[in-house]
């Protein structure tokens, strides 16, 4: 099984590899994003400090669902979504490695992302260290909860719009106590409750997920 | 045709399962819960405006009460009731059940945009502010985004199967998801008020209040599973036009 | 009773916009509700009478 496990891992990274263009577009639009909210509210640096964390967290959580239309859309156009699945591998493997190649490419630098932009926000060294371990711990959930939605949403019309509006909700957790941690730091408490709730989020959502991901890619599939 | 023997005695589930057979048995339901649901309103409004009395702080405005907390409450426990129809579709693969959810959620959506607004409009007098993101209504808006995701995403899919059963699986997901949702909301909103304490709306209930309260809970209760099962019946129409039973009753109608 | 008249009533007291356009806006939405479910049911019928006509032709 962590053959398989592998082998899904290892053909999702070289499929991203091959088209840089996208993982890094998912990381532009993350900093794009973010960019626009000081240009919106002001650049009184107070201000922006108080927000930064969650304005982070937002450009993350929208990153996120935007590249989801990634994980599933390719294979299924090319029918090899269904190969998969039909495979004698258990389907919950082939989604869980997929999710987490996606993280890879899009989670994973985004947690990196934040240091600079935290520099942007001027948020100090300690709360952009929580940032950073929230980011870690909270990415995950967000590509398995917006996976669920990707994969109902299969070859749908509406698009980016459907996903974002169905998982967004769904999301909100993990918005606030990542946000949370940062706002703990940076009021002088200690972030573990949140991060903790965090890593718990993820965990519960690896457990969870998969087995929605795999009705929800049966039942687009029928 | 259909099953008319079952397990248990006397419970005939898969009997009423059948369009035809539910669409009667609704058709007879229908009006009992609205007539239940209108007399309770009617007991409940007496007491609320003739009996409970003039509250110390809040004045009249808390009267508002005796429909904002029905209707939040409904907006909640019908989305755990679309759930279990969803979840029962998927495990005896009924198609009542899909319909039952899709008949729901308009209903649901409907009592959680009633709690938004008629707290905003009790917020105003009672707490200075139309919106103050107090944890229970951000709750409820994001309730209400829940429900409007449902219903987007079924109207989204052409293949009613393949509608109904997605649908059914964000149902089930919201669902798992709305007490860890309720929580970090109660967290985000305990961290940002600092230390003050969670002032709630509700004055001080006397029991002519809490009297009224109850009762038109029930009536509200009462009314979202009348218009449920109505909407259930427009939906088994719509979905069963051309069949045998539809066209023989519409013979018996014309 | 806690009124001494009608216009009492009416008034709330003060709060006559908040209390009446809550429970205004309640009676609408379930008139809406009602109003409309009676719509669409009239629709699927007349619909599956429709059906039927074309069946019978």
């Amino acid at each position: 099984m962590t053959a398989a496990l592998l082998a899904v891992i290892r053909r999702d990274l070289l499929l991203a590899l091959r088209q840089r263009g996208d993982v890094v577009n998912v990381l532009l639009f993350f900093v794009v994003v973010v960019t626009m909210v000081p240009l919106g509210v002001g650049p009184e640096l107070s201000v922006l400090r108080m927000i930064g964390a969650g304005t982070v967290w937002v450009a993350a959580l929208l990153a996120s669902i935007v590249s989801l239309a990634r994980l599933f859309a390719l294979d299924y156009a090319d029918g090899s979504l269904e190969q998969m699945l039909l495979s004698g591998q258990p389907a919950s493997v082939v989604v869980i490695g997929k999710i987490l190649a996606h993280w890879l490419v899009t989670g994973a630098p985004i947690t990196l992302a934040a240091v600079p932009i935290c520099v942007m926000f001027d948020l100090g060294l300690e709360s952009t260290g929580t940032l950073v371990a929230a980011l870690g711990l909270g990415t995950p959930a967000l590509s398995l909860i917006g996976a669920v939605g990707a994969a109902l949403t299969l070859g749908l019309r509406g698009g980016g719009v459907l996903v974002t509006l169905l998982v967004l909700p769904l999301t909100v957790p993990v918005l606030i106590f990542g946000a949370g941690a940062v706002d703990a730091t940076a009021g002088g408490l200690s972030p573990a409750a949140d991060l903790l709730l965090l890593g718990g989020l993820s965990l519960g959502s690896a457990a969870l997920a998969p087995w929605a991901i795999v009705t929800a890619l049966r039942i687009s599939l029928e | 045709m259909h099953e008319t023997t079952s397990a248990r005695p006397g419970f005939r589930f898969f009997h009423y399962a059948s369009p035809p057979e539910f669409y009667r048995l609704a058709g007879k339901a229908v009006p009992a819960f609205a007539t239940l649901a209108a007399v309770l309103a009617a007991v409940g409004l007496y007491l609320g405006f003739f009996v409970a009395p003039t509250d110390a702080q809040q004045g009249e405005a808390y009267r508002i009460m005796f429909v904002h907390v029905p209707a939040a409450w409904m907006a909640m426990f019908v989305y755990i009731i679309m759930a279990f129809w969803a979840a029962l579709g998927f495990i005896l693969n009924t198609r009542i059940s899909a319909i039952m959810a899709n008949a729901l959620a308009p209903t649901g959506a409907s009592m959680a945009f009633l709690a938004l607004w008629t707290g905003a409009l009790w917020g105003r007098p009672a707490w200075g502010t139309y919106w103050d993101w107090d944890a229970r209504m951000t709750s409820t808006l994001i309730l209400l985004f829940l429900y409007m995701g449902f219903m987007a995403l079924h109207s989204a899919i052409d293949d009613l199967r393949r509608a109904d059963r997605a649908a059914g699986v964000l149902a089930l997901v919201g669902v798992v998801n709305v007490p860890i949702i309720y929580f970090s909301v109660q967290w985000w909103n305990s961290l940002h008020q600092g230390s003050s304490i969670s002032l709630g709306r509700a004055p001080t209930i006397a029991a002519p209040m809490l009297a009224a309260m109850l009762v038109m809970a029930l009536a509200f209760w009462m009314y979202c599973i009348a218009a449920a099962l109505s909407r259930a019946r427009a939906i088994v129409l719509e979905r069963e036009r051309g069949a045998e039973w539809v066209r023989a009753l519409a013979g018996e109608q014309a | 009773m806690n009124w001494g008249s009608w216009r009492e009533f009416l008034n709330m007291g003060g709060y006559a916009g908040y209390v009446w356009g809550a429970y205004g806006v309640v009676a609408l939405a379930v008139i809406l509700e009602v109003v409309g479910l009676r719509a669409r049911l009239a629709r699927a019928r007349r619909a599956s009478v429709r059906g039927r006509r074309r069946g019978a032709g």
